[in-house]
Formats: structure tokens, C-alpha cells, sequence
């Protein structure tokens, strides 16, 4: 019992190591923190999907700069 | 004793190997953990996984010897970085602890790692340039998507890592993230010009 309170009282002491964002909006503060909780776990469920379309969205709007940009990037290492 | 120290770094490794896994998964939550560490062998571990990469990369490209001086440079770039984001959150926040933002900030040279050892890899299977044909243009599209969830992953890295190391809130970590790019910007260009890096290892 005492070490589930020990590691309880861990867990809480871990949560709150940072205060939240307050922007002084709670519009805003709504908004960051809907946001925010795609970025805080399984990020690339959101992300494969978002960056995909905006890739295809570049490839029609500037065709054969996205391929440039590809020759570009792979001497990049 | 010796065997103490080989069970200590056998440990560290499968920590971090664990947490590149959880990276992916639970970006925040890992990196709260991260930042509460103590263990220095973990920055030792993932700036040892770099130092492959270098070797391997510049065994490809332009020789053993430019690889160890470049991972020298990447050293001399990672404590400029932590160092810049260390004084400069400082000014907000006294109560900061550099080793920190070290260990924090190495964990974000995964996603980094990532792209530059694929990108090593296709340029010894698929070397460049790419053409407009077909299969050209499709491998264009997969490359530029992987490329933007690899940037993506790392800027939030970032982000959790300087918010847990400094406690900062958002307006004040782009403010500071500003700063270190127009500090980078110019740093890159010169590297640029040395022919060290093309593009920042960091």
C-alpha cells in the first residue's frame, strides 16, 4: 500500500514539473491545447497523412522543382 | 567492478534503445522521463550511434579522416547548441540544470540520425538525381514525405525537450528557437563553404 502511494506520489510530482501554457486567451489556450494532444502521443497519425498531401499538393503545384528538391536534399548527407 | 560498469552500460544501451521506440510512440511523456535522468552514459551511447553514422556516411562520400574530423565538428555544434539554449532560457528561468538540456537534447539527434543514415543508405541504392519518370516521381513523393515526418518528429522533440529542460512556456521557446536559427543559419553556411557539412548534422 505504501509503495503504490510512494509511486503514485512520484507520478504526480513527474506530471507537474511544468506549468501549463497560459496565453492569456482561453480561445487560445483551448486551441494550443487541442493541438497540442496530437503532438503528445502517436504524433504520425496525424502527421504521415498531413505531410503526404501536402507533398502531393507541391508536386502539382511546382512538378518538377519537388524532383530538384529530392536531387537536393539526397546529396544533403 | 569492471563487470559493474558493462552491466551499467549494457543497461544504458537498452534505455536508450527502449526510448527511441517510446520516442515514436509517446514523444511527451518520454521525454518528461528523459529529462529527470541522471545517466550521462545514455548522451555517450547516442553520440557513439552518431559517430558510426559518420563513418559510415563519409566511407561513402569522402573518406574515414573527414568523418572524424566532422563528428568533431558535430561535438563542437551539439555543446554550442545546448550551451546557447542553456544561457539563453536562463535569463527566464534560473533554476536550470545544463545536464539537462545535454541529455534531453541529445535524445532529439534521433530523428536526426534517422534521416541522415537512410538518406546514406539511398544514396548507395538509389543514387542521385532522380528523373521525371514514373518511378522517379513516385520515389520523389515518398522521399519528401518521409523527409517532412522525420523534420516534423524532430521539431517536436525539440520543443518537449526545451520545455522540460528550461519550463518554458511556447511563446518563449520559439523566441529562444528564433534566436538559435539566426545563430545556425550562419554557422551552416560557413560549414558549407569548409565543405564539412552540406547540410547540419544536429
Amino acid at each position: 500500500m505504501k509503495s503504490h502511494f510512494i509511486r503514485l506520489k512520484q507520478r504526480m510530482e513527474e506530471a507537474s514539473i511544468v506549468e501549463p501554457n497560459d496565453f492569456g486567451f482561453s480561445l487560445i489556450n483551448n486551441l494550443y491545447r487541442s493541438i497540442n494532444q496530437f503532438f503528445k502521443k502517436t504524433p504520425f497519425i496525424m502527421v504521415i497523412p498531413t505531410s503526404f498531401l501536402i507533398v502531393i499538393f507541391f508536386y502539382i503545384l511546382f512538378g518538377f522543382l519537388a524532383v530538384k528538391l529530392v536531387n537536393i536534399l539526397q546529396n544533403g548527407f | 567492478m569492471v563487470f559493474d560498469q558493462l552491466v551499467n552500460l549494457f543497461a544504458s544501451i537498452l534505455i536508450v534503445f527502449r526510448r527511441v521506440r517510446l520516442l515514436i510512440f509517446y514523444p511527451y511523456k518520454t521525454m518528461r522521463k528523459i529529462s529527470l535522468e541522471k545517466d550521462m552514459v545514455q548522451v555517450g551511447v547516442i553520440l557513439f550511434i552518431s559517430f558510426l553514422y559518420f563513418m559510415f556516411a563519409y566511407k561513402i562520400r569522402n573518406g574515414i579522416f573527414f568523418g572524424i574530423l566532422a563528428f568533431f565538428i558535430f561535438i563542437m555544434l551539439f555543446l554550442i547548441t545546448t550551451l546557447f539554449f542553456y544561457w539563453s532560457t536562463k535569463r527566464f528561468n534560473n533554476n536550470l540544470f545544463y545536464n539537462r538540456f545535454v541529455i534531453t537534447y541529445s535524445y532529439t539527434l534521433i530523428p536526426t540520425f534517422f534521416w541522415f543514415f537512410t538518406n546514406a543508405i539511398f544514396y548507395v541504392i538509389l543514387p542521385p538525381p532522380r528523373t521525371i519518370s514514373l518511378l522517379g516521381k513516385g520515389f520523389s513523393i515518398a522521399y519528401l514525405t518521409y523527409s517532412i515526418n522525420i523534420l516534423v518528429w524532430k521539431l517536436i522533440l525539440v520543443y518537449f525537450s526545451l520545455r522540460f529542460s528550461s519550463r518554458l512556456g511556447l511563446i518563449r521557446i520559439i523566441y529562444v528557437f528564433i534566436l538559435y536559427l539566426l545563430l545556425l543559419l550562419p554557422l551552416s553556411m560557413l560549414l558549407y563553404q569548409l565543405h564539412i557539412f552540406r547540410i547540419p548534422f544536429i
